[in-house]
């Protein structure tokens, strides 16, 4: 087991990146405990290769700080990045390469023999280390990045989308390798925009929306917030209509949908208001369900409550 | 675990050898072939005899005015453009390459990343770079020398032939520096081999234009070649050592200042 403390693995303070009038990301504040799969979400374009490319030393930020383990990635850098493992959403290669050459200049720079490890990882990935990298499918040149993160043993394992590409069989496998490596007493920062995976294999998780972090906590929290969601079925498509058009006014609804008879929507407002619009309506059957991460993720995406007709 | 840059030299060592050989190739082919047929130039009196029917002022220009093809020294630097143009191209682009690389194949996020600072990085592929720029024109030296060695029958003048490859190594080095610092400076990558070409014929011309017509004289102090023109070389029996050490200087500076520049540059890449 590596040494465990109360040092988080990952410490974002109002972390900032501008360029120019365009947006990068604005005062991302956020604490990755030691030993979880923490996921970072949200769509393109949010920020999240933004902050993990600041997390990497490969941006500078505009203001605020990053530390890993405790050591400003601005003025640490390189000794910030000796405890990273890192795989890049889109994994590019030097030419005329093989992965195992690749992979072995790449564990050059961290201590210590990796070629065990390395051989290892590559057989439960099912990666041929002899064929030139550059000449791989996308599923497997994301193999070797994965490879190239967890060859040295790291304490942190930054993944930025690391299912894209990859089969369910070989995508099941990785999840195991990542619990594993938490097991071994390492953390993982998960950047996805695909929330099941995100809600599988994560306990803590931030959502970032454009530039800012809108919610930040453990991904049963979240999913246990006060949020819930409704589905209320009516005799007639008409009653459905109305009962939208009523439960409309209420505060605390979100993504309001009508399908014939059957409304859906998040609610996160006062129970008693709920219930009387509904009741006003004369539903024939009400379902209120804990939302799945990706309603709650959808909740934050879309303020703005919309009726949609089928 | 061995320090960052050395990883890194060792690598770009490795993985450039296959350009350096690939121009060294062509080039030395041409040269060796150059210097074989001195010997016949020489009887045939083609070479003599076509200099002399150029202008004046273009063989100053050119830095053709010597007329001794017996000396090989003299044979060689008229035709030193093979070795001073290929010599400072292929720095140039190398320099360009080794730093702008890692952003046009998308490798910056693999490397960047691993735990070496960016210093440390560059000053390893500086130092490959050196090694590479100065192994091209003393790898062509060598191979004149020992092919004039074979066929001139005056003294070889090894010394002074050697100085005109040494004039040629200080123009590498400059031109390395140079393509260094305008792959840090240009926004886009993928614009700094054309502007490092640029520099290398733009240069080279300017030289030439300093040189035929009187205003435009002053411009030859903007032509690194005109430091180290290989007619001077041979007529004063060696190579200055000031503007030698002015090239090897501006080479190291711009190289420093293209690191300095690099490592404040975001890698989105």
């Amino acid at each position: 087991m590596l040494p465990n403390d109360d040092t988080p693995a990952i410490e974002l303070d109002r972390l900032t990146k501008r360029y120019g009038a365009a947006r990068g990301i604005d005062e991302v504040s956020f604490r990755v405990p030691a030993q979880t799969i923490f996921g970072f979400i949200g769509p393109n374009g949010a920020g999240k290769t933004t902050t993990i490319r600041i997390l990497l030393g490969l941006i500078a930020p505009s203001a605020g700080a990053a530390r890993v383990f405790g050591r400003d990635v601005a003025t640490e850098g390189a000794a910030a990045r000796a405890h990273i493992g890192y795989v890049p959403g889109e994994a590019h290669f030097y030419p005329r390469q093989s992965a195992g050459a690749l992979l072995a200049y790449l564990g050059c720079f961290h201590p210590g023999d990796h070629a065990a490890h390395r051989r290892e990882l590559a057989a439960q990935l099912e990666l041929d280390l002899g064929r030139r990298a550059d000449d791989l499918s996308l599923g497997n040149r994301k193999k070797v990045g994965v490879i190239a993160a967890l060859q040295h043993r790291p304490r942190l394992i930054v993944l930025d989308e690391p299912s894209n590409g990859l089969d369910p069989v070989i995508r099941a496998r990785l999840h195991e390798l990542l619990r594993d490596e938490v097991a071994r007493g390492a953390t993982v920062l998960l950047s996805s925009h695909e929330l099941a995976e995100v809600q599988a294999v994560c306990r803590g998780v931030a959502v970032l929306r454009e530039g800012r972090v809108v919610a930040v906590g453990d991904v049963e929290t979240l999913r246990g917030r006060e949020v819930r969601h409704v589905r209320a079925a009516f005799a007639r498509p008409e009653a459905a209509g109305l009962a939208a058009a009523e439960l409309e006014r209420l505060a605390g609804l979100a993504g309001l949908a009508r399908d014939g008879a059957v409304v859906r929507f998040l609610y996160d407002g006062p129970a008693p208001a709920l219930l009387a619009a509904l009741a006003a309506a004369a539903p024939v059957d009400v379902c209120i369900n804990e939302p799945s991460l990706e309603e709650i993720f959808l909740r934050y995406y879309a303020p703005r409550p919309e009726v949609a007709h089928a | 675990m061995r320090d960052g840059a050395a990883i890194v030299f060792a690598h770009e060592l490795r993985v450039n050898l296959r350009g350096l050989v690939a121009w060294l190739l062509p080039v030395g082919a041409l040269l060796a072939l150059t210097c074989a047929l001195q010997r016949s130039f020489i009887e045939s009196g083609l070479l003599e005899a076509k200099l002399q029917a150029l202008p004046a002022a273009m063989r100053h220009a050119l830095g053709l005015e010597l007329v001794d093809f017996r000396r090989p020294p003299v044979y060689l630097a008229t035709n030193f453009l093979l070795v001073v143009l290929p010599s400072s191209l292929f720095a140039g682009l190398l320099g360009v390459a080794l730093v702008a690389k890692e952003e046009i194949l998308h490798t910056a996020e693999l490397l960047y990343a691993q735990p070496a600072s960016r210093g440390a990085i560059l000053a390893g592929k500086a130092g490959a770079l050196a090694l590479h720029v100065i192994a091209f024109p003393v790898a062509l030296g060598t191979l004149a020398i020992a092919t004039l060695g074979a066929v001139a029958a005056a003294p070889l003048e090894a010394g002074l032939v050697a100085q005109l490859f040494a004039g040629a190594v200080t123009l590498a080095i400059a031109f390395a520096g140079l393509g260094m610092l305008i792959a840090a400076l240009v926004r886009d990558a993928r614009d700094a081999a054309p502007v490092a070409l640029g520099l290398v014929f733009g240069t080279y011309l300017i030289g030439v234009i300093s040189a035929i017509a009187a205003p435009a004289a002053p411009l030859r102090f903007l032509s690194p070649f005109k430091l180290v023109e290989p007619s001077a070389i041979v007529a004063a029996g060696g190579l200055a050592p000031v503007p030698a050490a002015a090239l090897i200087a501006l080479g190291v500076a711009a190289g420093a200042l293209a690191i300095a520049r690099y490592r404040r540059r975001d890698l989105h890449a």
